[in-house]
Formats: structure tokens, C-alpha cells, sequence
């Protein structure tokens, strides 16, 4: 029974990342041109845009090519051992491990896919018509011709890509009339005459294409969607940074004091009580009062902020370890003490320092989105998701949608990861 | 035994004492090597170099730093922590006058926290592997998993947009001034009912959590198998054996939420912008006010210490197995 309900959260996971990549796909073979031609071309300097979009294509093939061979082998279509057995063994852990796992590793996805799977997170040119849209609101819009002429390989993708010139020449609106030769196009309140050349047609009519809004709008008109989307994105970037610092800095000295011992112990456990007497959130503030902020800052201060809890799990797990019998047994035997620390101390401590660690981002997540939404944390124009939550709660009066919707995103981050730690926990002690 | 309490009391209160020496030490040496010296904004670069050179040395600076040092901490541990440029008032006044506000949310939802999840531990045992427990421990993993400006925000818009019930911000009405003494003390109330909700709501999503796996395990142990196998009623092993035990943990929770009763309420204040310690220091982060926001970080830093003693205290206190160890 319990199998059963797994393989079908099992399937209906990897059909929903097949779908993600199916819906991308003419974005996936541009990039894949665009990848082929600057390959040919000389030029190789890119931007950050760039090397995002050309990475997330790369995620998104890869997980198309997975999700295809998984789905296959999960209906019994394909035969392959490996999978097989990794599936068996994904139904023999817990439902919160199971749960957590499959969340926070689509979670990953869609922050390292987010160039692909969501437009720019910029503004959108009609502020007047997709200010405030409530979620699954539709909007039509007709395309002014592209009078600056047409571009040629590298060039017209980049620009199809990276620059939105497309969507700079999209006209929103809310009425259209046709007279003749003119097309005049309803803005709420105000009205604006086109020429019927001016503007993309068929057959003498013009085209009218349409938007949805799945997540609705911001008051500048944004698409939440695609804010959410980067927001999930930059919160996973700063947390996993931050707690990849806090893991170098506190097994470090977590391991020493414990494997060292004397002395050296106590000095530096009463150093990890010191900074443990602050509060997190106040020393991250302290530090920004004094230092100012931008993402890298904040990524060293959570860093610093969270190491201590790792160096008290690692001294005292290694203690607990050197006392066991098989080590101390090494140890008379006469293995040399680096051998003894790298293969049997550091493998047996590890899990529970792996769990502290989960659990450590996702309060890195939770002190850095508080940060944000008291506007201490990232600065505005980027989407964060405490930045969002904050704009949401000015309006929230008017448009529930915001903060409500980037709440339910940024409750899904956190939770993914605690449920993470949490099975492995169980699994762990249960084992 | 008492002998053995004693010397744990000594040791940690020692601690405690070296602790706060060194964090008067670190916040001094933070302030003097950042960029800027903190005091700048007493005096115009206008103005000219002796000028500036008086100024400076009426505060002190032209002298050592050891002697800075020691005046700091004379002025720190006599509650002098300078006066607030923007708010023209001495800090310790501020602080008093904030630290109420933030000591009446927190408190009054830590009694309201601890009176909630003891019955709520017992029903949850009561119904164990049913529905209910399984619902009810699923719902305080999200709620926990929340921070606490979404639970706010919700709270918020439920409670006083939506349905108009409670004011969504501020301490008191406009018209406070006008009120008798009883009406005060209901507006008062009113206005803080939406806060001490939302800080109840979070953290008793960890401690009925917490408190729920504690009550199982003891519920598990052998003398527990044993009485029940004797033939005691579900009911008073419930109460009389399996609480007692589950409780002692959960007791120690308690002390170490005592150390953050100033700084856990830092965000749900700026949600509903009432004027504690929290909303104090963020407003002078942003005004660059330095002494409040330094004497901000102390006091709540020292109330953390302050709360880690009396947690250690607590466990000594009930469960005396664990004290040897942290004597040791």
C-alpha cells in the first residue's frame, strides 16, 4: 500500500518535470542554437544572464533526458537495474525523507532553471493595464513590427533571449476597434491610434495574442510568476552558500576541539557559546548597520551567524565516536591517527552534521527572507522572496495574491528542507 | 548533590560574568575599527580641524584606547549607554520605555505558549497514531515551518481586513488620550491581541511538536510498560507518570525561550509597527543611530545569557543525570 502511494507521487514527479521541460522547449532549442553559434563565433565574452541561460538549458536537457528514462522505468516500459533498485530503495525510506527529498530537489530545479522556465523578472511596459492583476487573469496584447529591421544569427537570438525586444514592442490593452486602415487600441481610460502597418498581421487583420498571469501582478505591472520563481532562486543561492561557509568554518573547528581535546576543547567551545549568545538575527543586522548590504555580504554574515551549531554537533559526535570501541581499537593496533580521522571518524559523524546542516538552511532561508522584509536584507529590484512578502503586505488590502502566493513559495522552501532533515533523522536513528 | 549544584550554579554564573565581559569588549572593538568613526555625526566636516579636534576630545577620543575601553565599560555596566542623536534622549530611556512594550507581547504569549501545549501534548497523546494527532502534528510542521511575517501577514488579513475584527497596527486608537483607565487598558488589549496570537501561534508550533515526541517516548519506557501492565488506568499514567518525565525537557525549552524574549519579536513588531525594542533598533539602523542600536544588541544579548543560565540551572534542577555533565 505504502509502496504503491510512493510510486505514484514518484511518477507524477518526474511527468511534472518531464511537463516543465515539454513547455520549454522552444526555449531549449534556442538555446541550443545559441550555444552552437557562439561556439563558432570568435566573441566568447558572455554576461551572467548568459552563462545562467546557458547552464539552465543544460539542467533542463538533463532532466528531460532523466525524467523520460525514469518515467519509462517506473511503468515498466524500460528495464534498467540501477533505477530499479534506486527506486526500491526510495520506497523503503520514510514518507517525510521521501516527501522532503522530492521538494527540496525541485526546489534546486527551478532555481537553477529559472532563466529558462520564467520570463525577466523586469517591468512590463503597460504599468497602467497589468498593474495589481489578480492570479489567472488574462491579457491581450498586439506586437508592434520590429522597424529596426531584422537581425541575423547570433545577434537575433541574443536578442529574442536575453534583451526582451520582443516584449518592448508588445501593445496591452483592454479594447480593440478596427476602422479602415486603423487600429485603435483601449487602454482603460486612454486610447491610442495605430496604423494598421504598424502592428503584426494576418490577411489585413491584426494579430492578437494573449498573456496569462498565473500568479497575477505586482503594483509595477510585474508577473509575480516569474518574481516568485527568481525570488525561490536567490533565497536557495544565499542559503546553500551561507551554509556551505558555516560548514567549512564549524567542522573545522568542531573537529578539532574534539578530536584535539584539553585545552584547545574548551577555548574553543566557550568561543561557539560567545557567539552563540547573540541572537542571529540581531548579529546579521549588527553587522549590516555597520558594514551596509548586498548579497555577498549577507551570504558571509549568515555564514558566520550559523557555524556554531555545526562545531558543537561535530566536537561532540567526534567524541562520542573516539570513545567506541573499534576506534579505540585502531588506535592500539597502531593506524596511523590520519587514517583513523579520515576514514572512520569523519564517515561515522557525518550524517548527523549533514542533517544540522539541512536544518541550518532552512534558517539561513528564514533569517535572510526577515531580513528582506524588514528592507535590511537585499535591496528592492531584486526579487527576493522577503522583498516580495514586503510589497505584498503594502498593498495587502488591495491584492492578497502577493504576499500570499510568495508566502505559500517561500513556507514550500523551508519546509521541503525540514522535512528533509528530519526523515533522515528518523532514518538514520531507526538504522 | 547540593554540593554538586552548587559548584554547577558558580561555574556557569563565572561564565556567564566572562561571557558579558567579553561581549562589551567585541561590541567596543567593533565599533572603533569599522569604517567611520561612530561619534561622526556630532560634528560637520565643515567644520575646522581644531574644532573638530575639541569635540573629539570632550568625547574621549584623544585618549588610549585601554582608557576609552575601561570608561565604556564603566559607562555599559552602570546602564549609561549614551544619548540617541536622533531621538535627543538618553538611550537608557528609550529603552525602558520599549523594552515594556516588547516584555508585555512576549511575555503574556510565553504564559499563554506554556498554558496551550500542555493540554494540547495530552490530547495528542490521548489520540496518538490517529488521525487527528497525524493532522494536527503535519499542521505545526508547516506553521513551524513559516516565519513568522507570513503567519502575520495571514493573521492580518483574516482578522482585520477581511472581517474588520482587530486593528491591524499601532499600540492604541488616536483617541487614547480621551479614555477612562479601563477603556485604556481594553484598547490596549485590543490592539495587542493580533501580536500575541502570532508569536503564540509560532513558537507553539515547535513546542507541541517537541513536547508531543517527548510524551510518546516517555510513554514507551519500560517502568511505564510495567505500570500499565499492572493494571493502572490509561488516564493517571497520562498524568501522574508519563507528563512529568516528557515535561522535563520540555522545561528546559522553556528556559532557553526566556533569552529570547527580547529578540524573537524583533519582526512580528515592525509587522505591526508597535514601538518595542526591536522597532527601536531597526528605525535607528536606518537613522545610523549607534549607541541605541548598540545598546539594542546588549540588551538582548545579555538577556540570552541570562536565559542559557537559567535553562542550564533548570536541567540541574530536573534532571539531575545530565548536571554531572555539564560539570564535567
Amino acid at each position: 500500500m505504502k509502496s504503491k502511494k510512493l510510486r505514484i507521487i514518484f511518477i507524477s514527479y518526474f511527468s511534472f518535470l518531464l511537463f516543465l521541460t515539454v513547455i520549454n522547449i522552444n526555449k531549449i532549442f534556442a538555446g541550443i542554437n545559441f550555444i552552437y553559434l557562439l561556439f563558432i563565433s570568435v566573441s566568447f565574452r558572455l554576461s551572467l544572464r548568459e552563462i545562467d541561460f546557458i547552464q539552465a538549458t543544460f539542467v533542463l536537457i538533463a532532466l528531460f533526458v532523466l525524467s523520460t528514462i525514469f518515467l519509462l522505468v517506473s511503468f515498466n516500459i524500460l528495464r534498467l537495474k540501477f533505477i530499479e533498485r534506486l527506486i526500491n530503495k526510495m520506497e523503503s525510506i520514510n514518507l517525510e525523507y521521501f516527501s522532503g527529498l522530492i521538494l527540496a530537489f525541485f526546489m534546486i530545479i527551478i532555481s537553477l532553471t529559472a532563466p529558462v522556465i520564467s520570463d525577466e523578472p523586469s517591468f512590463y511596459k503597460d504599468v497602467a493595464i497589468t498593474k495589481l492583476l489578480p492570479p489567472f487573469s488574462k491579457v491581450n496584447y498586439v506586437v508592434r513590427t520590429n522597424l529596426k529591421g531584422s537581425f541575423t544569427g547570433l545577434e537575433e537570438i541574443k536578442k529574442k533571449l536575453f534583451e526582451n525586444e520582443e516584449k518592448e514592442r508588445r501593445i496591452y490593452f483592454t479594447k480593440i476597434e478596427f476602422k479602415d486602415t486603423l487600429v485603435i487600441v483601449h487602454k482603460n481610460k486612454l486610447k491610442e491610434t495605430i496604423h494598421i502597418k504598424e502592428i503584426e498581421t494576418v490577411n489585413n487583420k491584426p494579430v492578437i495574442y494573449s498573456k496569462i498571469f498565473f500568479a497575477g501582478t505586482d503594483e509595477f505591472g510585474r508577473d509575480m510568476l516569474s518574481r516568485i520563481i527568481h525570488g525561490v532562486r536567490i533565497s536557495i543561492f544565499i542559503g546553500l552558500l551561507a551554509v556551505f561557509i558555516s560548514f567549512l568554518f564549524g567542522s573545522v573547528i568542531g573537529y578539532s576541539s574534539g578530536i584535539i581535546g584539553g585545552v584547545v576543547d574548551v577555548l574553543l567551545m566557550r568561543l561557539v557559546d560567545f557567539f552563540l549568545s547573540f541572537p542571529i538575527l540581531f548579529l546579521a543586522i549588527f553587522l549590516i548597520a555597520f558594514v551596509g548590504n548586498s548579497i555577498f555580504l549577507l551570504i558571509i554574515v549568515f555564514g558566520f551567524s550559523g557555524w556554531m551549531y555545526i562545531a558543537r554537533i561535530a566536537r561532540n559526535e567526534s567524541i562520542a565516536c573516539m570513545k567506541r570501541e573499534f576506534v579505540q581499537m585502531l588506535i592500539l593496533a597502531g593506524q596511523s591517527k590520519i587514517k583513523i580521522i579520515t576514514k572512520h571518524i569523519l564517515p561515522n559523524t557525518f550524517s548527523s552534521i549533514l542533517i544540522t546542516l539541512i536544518f541550518q538552511m532552512s534558517n539561513v532561508v528564514i533569517a535572510e527572507s526577515g531580513l528582506s522584509f524588514l528592507g535590511l536584507g537585499v535591496q528592492p529590484p531584486t526579487p527576493t522572496l522577503g522583498n516580495i512578502i514586503k510589497s505584498g503586505y503594502e498593498n495587502l488590502s488591495i491584492a492578497w495574491w502577493i504576499s500570499f502566493l510568495s508566502g505559500i513559495a517561500l513556507i514550500t522552501v523551508i519546509i521541503s528542507f525540514n522535512l528533509l532533515a528530519e526523515g533522515l533523522k528518523n532514518y538514520y536513528h531507526k538504522k | 548533590m547540593k554540593k554538586n549544584l552548587l559548584k554547577l550554579v558558580l561555574r556557569r554564573f563565572l561564565i556567564s560574568c566572562l561571557m558579558i565581559f567579553l561581549l562589551i569588549v567585541a561590541v567596543f572593538f567593533m565599533m572603533h575599527l569599522l569604517p567611520g568613526e561612530p561619534f561622526q555625526q556630532y560634528y560637520s566636516p565643515r567644520l575646522g580641524n581644531e574644532l573638530a579636534e575639541q569635540i573629539k576630545s570632550k568625547f574621549g577620543f584623544d585618549r588610549p584606547v585601554s582608557v576609552q575601553l575601561l570608561k565604556w565599560m564603566r559607562n555599559i555596566l552602570s546602564g549609561d549607554f549614551g544619548f540617541s542623536i536622533v531621538y535627543q534622549k538618553p538611550v537608557i530611556v528609550l529603552i525602558s520605555e520599549s523594552i515594556i512594550v516588547t516584555l508585555s507581547i512576549s511575555l503574556s504569549s510565553f504564559i499563554l505558549q506554556i498554558l496551550l501545549t500542555i493540554p494540547s501534548g495530552l490530547f495528542l497523546l490521548k489520540h496518538a497514531g490517529k488521525k487527528i494527532d497525524f493532522i494536527i502534528d503535519k499542521l505545526a510542521l508547516i506553521i513551524y515551518s513559516a516565519p513568522s511575517f507570513v503567519v502575520a501577514i495571514v493573521l492580518i488579513y483574516f482578522g482585520s481586513i477581511l472581517t474588520n475584527l482587530f486593528p491591524s497596527s499601532q499600540l492604541f486608537s488616536y483617541n487614547y488620550y480621551e479614555m477612562t483607565t479601563t477603556q485604556k487598558f481594553f484598547d490596549l488589549m485590543h490592539h495587542l491581541i493580533l501580536p500575541i496570537l502570532t508569536l503564540t501561534i509560532t513558537s507553539m508550533s515547535f513546542s507541541i511538536r517537541y513536547l508531543r515526541q517527548n510524551l510518546i517516548e516517555a510513554s514507551n519506557q519500560d517502568f511505564v510498560v510495567a505500570l500499565r501492565a499492572s493494571g493502572i488506568p490509561e488516564n493517571i499514567l497520562r498524568k501522574n507518570h508519563i507528563l512529568p518525565n516528557a515535561l522535563i525537557s520540555y522545561i528546559t525549552i522553556l528556559g532557553l525561550e526566556i533569552g529570547s524574549l527580547l529578540s524573537k519579536t524583533l519582526i512580528t513588531e515592525m509587522v505591526f509597527s508597535l514601538p518595542g525594542i526591536g522597532r527601536l533598533m531597526v528605525d535607528s539602523i536606518f537613522s545610523r543611530d549607534y549607541p541605541v542600536i548598540v545598546a539594542c544588541v546588549m540588551i538582548s544579548s545579555l538577556m540570552v545569557i541570562f536565559g542559557n543560565l537559567i535553562a542550564d540551572l533548570l536541567i540541574s534542577r530536573f534532571n539531575p543525570k545530565s548536571s554531572y555533565e555539564l560539570v564535567s
